[in-house]
């Protein structure tokens, strides 16, 4: 599923990345890469979605989140 | 020739903290060459070297294609620095560590600096120093940026890198690339050249990044690196990954919106009270300078035009200069608080939608808020806007906000004319057209400012909070607030001189300025302002109080224009002009003249600080001739209205 489309305490891994070559650069550098384990922490409409990613809280734009592919599920 | 050392480090490594400790009151500040991106050098002395520092600016990589980063790189691979200090947050390993990563194959010396280890201990993050200076081959330092009796030490650890000249281990990384089976990274260094900057490794992974695919598995091995350092070097126990209840509602949707407003509100009437001691200071000075002032030049003899400078322009600009640094200070002093402790990130985070309609980040509302109080400060506050385009974009749209001094003069002058309804309507109206504006400054301007590369959304760390740093707080307030001043204080003395030289009675009862202004009433009129008005329009550029005492000189035939323009203490509208006014104006003409007022070109101070902050003359003439343009235009469709209507 999407990054976009995942819920509040979403935990799982990125498996695959898409963007053009600058938006990669920047999601790499900020830590988010294949395999990086993510926690969703804050999804809300027209909202940046906020996710634990290496140690830090990531504030990301929806449209990029769309762009990133996650696999896991809700963690009770 | 002194030695150089350069700063590298992410947003949020307390880059420009160990930057000021270092090089304290040492410094320069410009542009990089052809950019709008802050150039920040300064220096320091150890023993009896000075050692030149050289601040770049703050970015996540050195791949990414912003200006900030194109400027990095580049600066990075001409070897022009001996040293390259790259600072990472010790709390925060795992990911600020990639800046290190992406500069291992460059051979330039380089020391590592764990800043924030206060913040890493307490989170108890144990991190062994020795063999992480022992995988990577340089001397790594722990730091706290905060503590300013570590810097002596500091000075002296990198004066010994300097001399001892290491370059980090590749192979800590390059390992990684070779053990790869999927790609063949021995064939594509073997293709590379040889050069003194970098290694033909890093050539290779350079030359790999090109592509998509490329990009994403260098990607991969550089954090497999981070990751294996990290194993090998940090201790630490599972950090809890859940959000404050502060943070909670800090990020929440409505309420984090009305949180920031409330700081921000807060933050404004804090301003206030920094500033009403100051203006309280600056209103003084006119009265008590001016009669002195005045008895010292007739007992002189000076020549009156030269006198009138010395006991009227000259009290009158430092009032103006001194009350609104009241303002300045405050609002700087408070952005700078916001930054530092890490709030701003969590505003730029709950603005980010509407802001990114204008092409712009979510901070920019907390300069367009200020701006309503003072344009300077708006300007001066966008300094926490981490992308230079996006910054700039910002300064130029703040000048559609209408600042406090319009905001009241508005209303008055629309109440003389339409009654408070009336007034009140023309208020609305201002607010809805300060939106328009806004948008088509952001869609003219936009473009050209912001590269595409750059206009994608929001990709930020929201950093932990921190306890404020308040030396370096009221340090840079400082330093920026006379920054800003020394500046605007000479912009707008000269400005004024050539004001009041071309206001001054020359010729019996004319100005060169009346003169000219008669010679094109046929032109101004169209726009809906008799040549008086259009005095007083251009007398708002320079300040937007002295339009009152424009108007009251020129339509009750006083010749003395430069008393009347320049005297701050006919703030306010006083009986006779408001029964003046009515009678020489007509309603559709003051309609045009008061959204060409409200629209014009900001006052001359806040156009001198906006040039203070960017550094560009065409960018700034540009949008002087935007806004002149568009004040204009207005003046002229609501003056042609109004003739429909009475």
């Amino acid at each position: 599923m999407k990054l976009a489309e995942t819920k509040k305490g979403f935990e799982g891994q990125v498996t695959a990345v898409s963007g053009n070559h600058h938006v990669l650069s920047r999601l790499i550098g900020i830590g988010i890469v294949e395999g990086s384990r993510i926690k969703v922490i804050q999804n809300e409409k027209k909202q940046p979605v906020l996710f634990y990613c290496r140690d830090s809280v990531i504030a990301l734009g929806k449209k990029d989140c769309e762009g990133i592919e996650v696999e896991g599920g809700l963690q009770a | 020739m002194n030695q150089t050392i350069a700063l590298l480090g992410q947003p949020n490594s307390g880059k420009s903290s160990v930057f000021n400790g270092l090089t304290g009151s040492h410094q320069h500040v410009g542009n990089w060459p052809g950019k709008t991106v802050e150039q920040k050098t300064g220096s320091f002395r150890c023993g009896n070297e000075t050692i030149e520092v050289v601040d770049l600016p703050g970015s996540y990589s050195l791949s990414a294609g912003s200006d900030e980063e194109v400027i990095t790189a580049s600066y990075i691979e001409s070897g022009k620095a001996d040293l390259v200090a790259i600072l990472v947050d010790s709390s925060q390993l795992e990911r600020s560590l990639y800046m290190c990563m992406d500069f291992i194959g460059i051979c330039t010396p380089a020391v590592l600096i764990l800043n924030l280890m206060d913040v890493a201990e307490s989170k108890g993050i144990e991190i062994n120093v020795a063999q992480l200076e022992k995988r990577l081959g340089i001397p790594v330092i722990p730091f706290v940026a905060a503590d300013s009796k570590r810097y002596g030490a500091l000075k002296e650890k990198l004066q010994h890198a300097l001399s001892d000249g290491k370059v980090i281990d590749q192979n800590v990384l390059m390992q990684f690339y070779t053990e790869d089976a999927d790609m063949d990274f021995a064939a594509v260094v073997s293709g590379q050249p040889e050069s003194t900057q970098m290694t033909k490794e890093k050539r290779a992974v350079l030359e790999l990044e090109k592509t998509d695919r490329g990009l994403m598995q260098s990607g991969k091995q550089k954090y497999a690196c981070i990751d294996s350092l990290v194993k090998e070097t940090v201790k630490r126990k599972e950090a809890e990954a859940e959000l404050s209840s502060f943070d909670r509602k800090a990020l929440g949707r409505r309420s984090g919106k009305w949180m920031a407003l409330g700081f921000i509100l807060l933050a404004m009437m804090a301003a206030m009270l920094v500033a009403a001691p100051v203006m309280g200071l600056g209103v003084m000075i006119p009265g008590i300078l001016e009669t002195p002032l005045k008895n010292l030049m007739t007992a002189g003899h000076v020549w009156d035009p030269l006198a009138k400078v010395v006991y009227v322009v000259l009290p009158n600009i430092l009032f103006f200069a001194v009350a609104m640094s009241g303002f300045v200070i405050g609002v700087t002093f408070v952005f700078s608080l916001m930054e530092d402790i890490g709030y701003m990130a969590r505003i730029s985070v709950v603005f980010n939608r509407e802001m990114e309609q204008l092409g712009l980040q979510g901070k920019s509302v907390c300069s367009f808020l200020m701006s309503m109080g003072c344009n300077m400060a708006g300007i001066a506050g966008s300094r926490v806007i981490d992308n230079a385009g996006q910054r700039f974009l910002t300064m130029i749209l703040v000048w559609s906000v209408p600042c406090g001094t319009l905001l009241s003069l508005a209303p008055m002058l629309s109440t003389i004319f339409f009654g408070p309804a009336g007034g009140f309507l023309i208020l609305l109206f201002m607010l809805v057209i300060t939106v328009c504006s806004m948008f088509l400054a952001s869609r003219l301007f936009g473009r050209k400012l912001i590269k595409e590369e750059e206009s994608y959304g929001i990709v930020m760390e929201l950093p932990p909070y921190h306890k404020p740093k308040w030396g370096h707080i009221i340090r840079m307030t400082l330093q920026k607030v006379w920054d800003i001043f020394s500046r605007a204080f000479k912009v707008i003395f000269l400005v004024s001189i050539v004001f009041y030289l071309l206001s001054y009675p020359w010729f019996g009862t004319e100005s060169p300025l009346s003169f000219i202004g008669q010679k094109i009433e046929p032109v101004t009129s169209f726009f809906g302002m008799s040549w008086e008005m259009f005095m007083a329009y251009l007398s708002s550029m320079v300040t937007k109080e002295s339009m009152l005492g424009v108007l009251n000189a020129l339509y009750s035939n006083h010749t003395d224009m430069v008393s009347a323009a320049f005297n701050a203490k006919s703030l306010g509208i006083t009986e006779g002009l408001a029964a003046l006014l009515p009678q020489v104006i007509s309603k559709p003409q003051a309609l045009g003249f008061i959204m060409a007022i409200v629209f014009n070109v900001p006052c001359t101070m806040t156009v001198a600080t906006t040039f203070q902050e960017t550094h560009s003359k065409k960018w700034l003439g540009l949008s002087a001739l935007y806004y002149i343009g568009f004040s204009l235009v207005l003046s002229c469709i609501f003056y042609h209205i109004g003739l429909l209507i009475w």
